[in-house]
């Protein structure tokens, strides 16, 4: 999964179907999709029993060398081309690939109305997360970040949900305390890590009550440090996510029902020519991009 | 009309561009496939396949990869949704570098 030669990037897309080929009977051209990135091969073990995210062989658009969607045609199966309907806007349909990351692992974490939950992470993920255990009924929500930016952010965005500036450097427990006052004495019966951070993964094993889950959806360095005793002597169960499987028909249902909003994430727009600045813009903390979208509307 | 398609309502009519980048953690954009040329004659497809104009396409995350521009290297960050970017260090001289995506 190394760039080793030049690589086209991009698997957050959606689009209109300008072509089919003639045995593809599900969709028309003028259809209005939604590309799911991902083209496993549908024989293995994972495949066959519908964890389709598990697919050693899966042709993952922008994983090397599987080129990505940041172009203006592209081919696909029809399969993995989701129908968007009429009320969904271009950035609603992009948007549909990182909210099925989030219900990925909400559907995992099987967090129920009423849970308290904590959100580690105010970036782009965490803030599609939080927007989801909202609309799942979880209550009391923490989110932290170290940005205060992203936690204005996640307050706009969820009005209800408590936010916590991490403070570098301060210890886990001082970090578990903050979130249990900010939970008025509750502690998070599940925390949800959109960050990988060493450290934040820690926070969540040290905050979550007993018995409680940390759902890790967040990624990071190939090995990290692990507040194992912690996890063991209050039986907390670790899940992490890889990708997703069986998300697009139900994000698709959730932003058309109006249960999931997440618009106010396009901070910013570029034309697919203008794509570098676009990536500047991303990376650039100071410009306050939450989700830059690149595209071809002409 | 070929067999193994059906008519297109919309034509394709600029060329196809894609955003790329390179273990150099570069960035730019230039022509992919497939090329306009193909899409014209309208025999890119398999079985099972359709052709689909991008309207719109979200950048993962931070959009964390180094590139350079006209006003030299410089490394942005991090860590982002479903993707890993593992940076390395870059210099002058433009080492390669290992720019993981998943």
């Amino acid at each position: 999964m190394v760039v080793t030669d030049s690589h086209i990037l991009g698997h957050e897309s959606c689009g209109v179907i300008i072509r089919t080929h003639h045995s593809v009977t599900s969709l028309k051209v003028g259809d209005r999709v939604a590309i799911e990135p991902n083209i496993p091969c549908f024989t293995c073990e994972p495949c066959l029993t519908g964890r389709y995210n598990g697919c050693e062989s899966v042709e993952f658009l922008s994983t090397p060398p599987v080129p990505g969607l940041l172009r203006r045609y592209v081919n696909h199966p029809a399969v993995w081309c989701h129908k968007l309907p009429d009320s969904l806007s271009w950035e609603d349909g992009a948007l549909l690939e990182p909210l099925s990351v989030a219900l990925a692992g909400l559907q995992r974490a099987k967090v129920v109305l009423g849970d308290p939950v904590l959100v580690c992470g105010a970036g782009p993920i965490g803030l599609v997360t939080l927007a989801c255990v909202r609309a799942a009924g979880c209550e009391p929500l923490v989110v932290t970040d170290i940005d205060e930016g992203r936690l204005k952010f996640a307050k706009e965005l969820v009005p209800s949900a408590r936010t916590l500036k991490v403070e570098i450097g301060e210890t886990v427990e001082k970090f578990a305390a903050r979130v249990q006052e900010l939970m008025d004495g509750v502690e998070p019966s599940c925390a949800i890590e959109c960050t990988g951070v060493e450290s934040s993964i820690a926070g969540a094993v040290q905050s979550v009550k007993f018995g409680g889950k940390v759902f890790i959806t967040g990624v990071g360095k190939e090995e990290i440090k692990f507040p194992f005793m912690r996890a063991s002597t209050r039986e907390v169960d670790i899940q992490l996510q890889y990708r997703y499987a069986n998300t697009w028909p139900r994000a698709i249902r959730l932003v058309q029902g109006g249960v999931v909003d997440l618009r106010k994430l396009v901070t910013h727009k570029f034309k697919l020519e203008e794509a570098k600045e676009a990536f500047k813009t991303a990376a650039d903390v100071k410009s306050g991009a939450i989700k830059v979208m690149i595209q071809s509307l002409d | 009309m070929s067999s193994t398609t059906t008519e297109t309502v919309v034509k394709p009519s600029k060329p196809n561009i894609g955003v790329y980048t390179n273990p150099q953690h570069e960035l730019w954009v230039a022509e992919a496939e497939p090329s306009l040329e193909a899409l014209e004659k309208e025999d890119t497809l398999k079985n099972g396949e359709v052709t689909i104009a991008v309207k719109s396409t979200g950048i993962c995350g931070y959009a964390a990869t180094s590139f350079t521009t006209d006003k030299g290297p410089f490394n942005l960050s991090i860590e982002a949704d479903n993707c890993t970017r593992t940076t390395a260090p870059m210099s002058t001289s433009g080492m390669p570098a290992a720019l993981a995506l998943w």
